[in-house]
């Protein structure tokens, strides 16, 4: 055999070349699977900072924004938190499910963000549509396909990037569990069991992985929601987002945040995990929305909710609403807001940068 | 060897899998450029370690017996000669030839017909022959004196920069042995690479052929003709009809004669000692002459010798006269990486952290095997980092792709020997491209800050690319222009 290789160079290079291959398929990559794994376990998880850091000191509030350039653009986020004078602490963005970057979690602008002293919060959106292969195109009972494992291999890559990412983030999946217009809620045959089911699976697959960095936002959309909590052990923050759509719709009344805020946190309250308003907005239909922002930050001052730990304003001019109409939920389309709030800041527990 | 080839090839799958599965991939059309610009140095270097690994001395190649030796052989040594090549070399060189043992006759065949030199040819008793009615080059010249002059069974066809040990014949006669032998080469050493970075990067870039891949073609039995310094067997010559007249007439003529069934010996032994190019512009040229004369080869000779070659020659050959096709990969990577840049547009988009590290260990045993290759070099000087040849080798990037397309579409270029002398006048249209490409690489990372909303890990690895272009690039544009800048060119031009 060694002679015959020997004698002909040509043919034992492409045998070489063959065996190499197979070794490489076969052995380095198992040997170098193990090596990843051990790294990742012994030293990746163990570099993680816990999420239970995110929570403010007793008293305090954190402030946050969700503006469409966020997290690539951070100019408008500081000006505005500079003139408010709050410190600027979470960064809110939307990433869907699927296939391709992106879906990918943004490490780098997580950490990016992180490095700049900031919170990401990513409201995580199981459309379930947009997978190259095992895509769910209906919505009825989708979230089944989540409980039986089709999409381990997606979550299980986003809980790694989350904990090579380090810092704490906020993740939010599966929010506004009653809202028809989203395909993961209960008017689409996602019953609150199998919502439950859904949310613990996601869990646990973020435990196994030791994200202890990724705290959990949990977020219903109105009282029947609290059907489908998951329990204390699953769950780090409860979110509600806080919308006055004034008079847009007939019938529709212009509500204050007060009325809106006791109204969802009522049902929650008693579940004891501290309190996110993960979207707050107003339309000007109706009434002022300065006006609008100046109470709500007055109504939380003076010690009130203190089951509210943090405040993310939805800034977004160029919404449309569930009907196709366009909404605008611009928090700075409100004239003069800016000045009018930075003396209620601080009353309200938002805390003042140092200077 | 073995087990470091081995292990590079693992190093190459494992940076292959990072680079075409971890779905950094965007632009189909730029990815697959960038991955040939990427991989056509890791691909040549997997052939270079396969030669490597069948590497031996010719004596290793006859178990148990004696040395051979020269017996009753004589041969005739030709050489060449044009107007304008310096006296004085030729003085050296007629003189150590008239000196070799075993000489039959010595030929000086002048393209000039200068009477000074036929006054020295008397002088040291070598048959001045005027060759100025020959065409068809140094060759032409060498078939010439072949057909109406020598009648000896050998021929040594040296260059005239070329001073041969007078155990030159001696040595090389003895391998004729074999009556199967067409050729005998010895390793092309040169005596003024000391004389700036140049010099010693052109002569590098030989080492590395004459020590380890003539080494290893030796094992299969395919050592190349190098025209400076061949001894030939006459038949073997006769059989191809002659040596060839050709642009790389060195690498066709052992292309026929192997497709011809001769064999071919590599000693590695320092017979000779000659002259590399000491000045970009001469280097350039020379290197326009290779590049063109094999990608000629490529599409006109091989295809046609294919069929009777070996399978190892087919693979050698193949992989010779693409060599050049390195000027192309050369260019995209130059280019790619400004153009991606400017319109913002990704071939890839993975961080720079892990294309390094993934490509370390294949680095790491590259060195290693470059290190370990260097035991077949023939002295002691050749040895170390060769730094100056690769960055000689990135400066003649435009050359390789001219050369490239030249011999694509079948352009001559003309056959002129390699000057002989430096020269240290400014070429500021041959690294005119030099300069385009540093200027562009350095706006298009200045522009990154300028003009874009985030940057993200594939721009970061496109100015590390272009960044790295541009400084590798710089040695070379300094010095085609540095000329400029020397007092003497100053005074000259205000005079």
């Amino acid at each position: 055999m060694i002679r015959l290789f020997r004698r002909s160079p040509v043919v034992s290079g492409v045998v070489g070349l063959g065996v190499l291959l197979a070794f490489y398929l076969l052995v380095v990559k198992s040997v170098a699977k193990m090596c990843g794994e051990i790294w990742y376990r012994q030293v990746e998880c163990r570099l993680v900072e816990d999420q239970a850091s995110i929570l403010p000191p007793h008293g305090e509030r954190l402030w946050g924004m969700y503006r469409p350039e966020l997290p690539w653009n951070y100019r408008r986020y500081y000006t505005i938190a500079d003139s408010l004078g709050a410190v600027p602490t979470i960064l809110s963005w939307y990433q869907s499910w699927g296939d391709g970057p992106d879906h990918e979690f943004k490490t780098e602008a997580t950490e990016r963000s992180a490095d700049a002293g900031l919170v990401s919060m990513i409201t995580w959106e199981p459309w379930l549509s947009d997978f190259r292969r095992g895509a769910v195109l209906e919505p009825d009972s989708c979230l089944l396909h989540v409980i039986q494992g089709d999409f381990d291999v997606y979550i299980r890559s986003w809980a790694r990037a989350v904990v090579r990412s380090r810092k704490p983030v906020l993740v939010r999946p599966m929010h506004e569990l009653g809202n028809p217009w989203y395909a993961w809620t209960s008017p689409h045959g996602n019953s609150p069991k199998i919502q439950i089911e859904a949310w613990r699976h996601i869990v646990t697959i973020f435990r196994e992985q030791g994200a202890r960095n990724a705290a959990f936002v949990w977020t219903p959309y109105d009282a029947l929601d609290t059907l489908a909590w998951p329990g204390r052990e699953w769950v780090d923050w409860v979110g509600l987002d806080i919308f006055n759509y004034g008079s847009m719709a007939r019938g529709n009344d212009w509500v204050d945040f007060k009325r809106l805020l006791e109204h969802q946190l009522e049902p929650v309250k008693h579940f004891g995990k501290p309190v996110i308003l993960a979207e707050v907005g107003t339309t000007g239909y109706g009434g002022s929305r300065t006006d609008w922002w100046r109470d709500a930050i007055l109504s939380l001052g003076g010690g009130a909710f203190p089951e509210v730990r943090a405040v993310v304003i939805f800034d977004n001019p160029a919404c449309v609403n569930s009907t196709g109409i366009p909404v605008d939920w611009g928090f700075t389309s409100a004239d003069g807001v800016l000045p009018i709030l930075r003396p209620l800041m601080a009353p309200a527990g938002f805390r003042r940068p140092v200077r | 060897m073995l087990l470091l080839s081995a292990l590079g090839v693992q190093a190459l799958l494992y940076f292959s899998e990072y680079w075409f599965f971890s779905a950094t991939r965007r632009s189909p059309v730029l990815f697959a450029l960038l991955s040939l610009a990427v991989f056509w140095n890791p691909l040549r270097n997997l052939y270079n370690w396969w030669v490597y690994l069948w590497a031996c001395h010719p004596l290793d190649l006859r178990p148990g017996r004696p040395a051979p030796e020269a017996g009753e052989r004589y041969a005739d040594v030709l050489t060449t000669a044009m107007p304008g090549e310096p006296f004085a070399m030729f003085e050296t060189t007629l003189e150590a030839i008239s000196r070799l043992d075993r000489l039959g006759k010595a030929y000086l065949l002048d393209g000039g017909n200068d009477p000074a030199l036929a006054d020295l040819c008397e002088r040291l008793g070598v048959e001045h022959v005027d060759c100025r009615a020959v065409g068809g080059a140094k060759a032409g010249k060498v078939n010439y004196c072949l057909r109406e002059r020598s009648t000896a069974e050998f021929v040594l066809v040296i260059d005239p920069d070329h001073i041969p040990r007078p155990d030159f014949l001696t040595r090389t006669l003895a391998w004729f042995e074999d009556p199967k032998t067409g050729f005998v080469q010895v390793v092309q050493a040169y005596h003024n690479l000391r004389e700036n970075w140049v010099a010693w990067g052109a002569a590098e870039q030989t080492f590395g052929f004459y020590g380890s891949t003539q080494m290893g073609l030796n094992g299969l039995g395919i050592p190349t003709a190098i025209g400076a310094n061949c001894t030939f067997r006459r038949a073997a010559l006769d059989s191809i009809g002659g040596h060839a007249e050709h642009l790389a007439e060195d690498a066709l003529t052992s292309m026929r004669l192997h497709a011809e069934g001769w064999n071919s010996v590599y000693l590695p032994w320092r017979g000779s000692e000659g002259l590399v190019p000491v000045d970009l512009g001469t280097f350039w040229k020379q290197q326009l002459k290779w590049a063109t004369g094999m990608s000629y080869l490529l599409f006109t000779e091989v295809p046609r010798l294919f069929r009777r070659f070996e399978p190892v020659a087919r693979l050698h050959y193949a992989a010779a006269s693409t060599y050049y096709l390195g000027g192309v990969a050369q260019a995209l990577n130059l280019v790619l990486p400004i153009v991606c840049l400017f319109l913002q547009v990704y071939a890839v988009e993975m961080p720079l952290t892990g294309f390094l590290v993934h490509l370390a260990p294949y680095l790491l045993v590259s060195a290693a095997m470059h290190a370990i290759s260097q035991r077949w070099y023939t002295h002691r000087e050749e040895k170390g980092l060769p730094w100056r040849s690769m960055l000689l080798e990135k400066a003649t990037w435009h050359v390789h792709l001219l050369g490239f397309v030249f011999g694509a579409i079948g352009r001559k270029v003309p056959y002129l020997p390699t000057p002989k002398e430096g020269s240290e006048e400014p070429i500021p249209w041959l690294v005119a491209p030099h300069w385009a490409i540093i200027v562009l690489s350095v706006l298009s990372i200045l522009w990154v800050p300028i003009h874009y909303q985030r940057i993200d890990d594939g721009t970061y690895l496109m100015i590390s690319f272009a960044a790295l272009n541009a400084l590798l690039l710089l040695p070379a544009a300094w010095l085609g222009i540095r000329g400029w800048f020397r007092p003497s060119h100053a005074s000259e031009v205000l005079s």
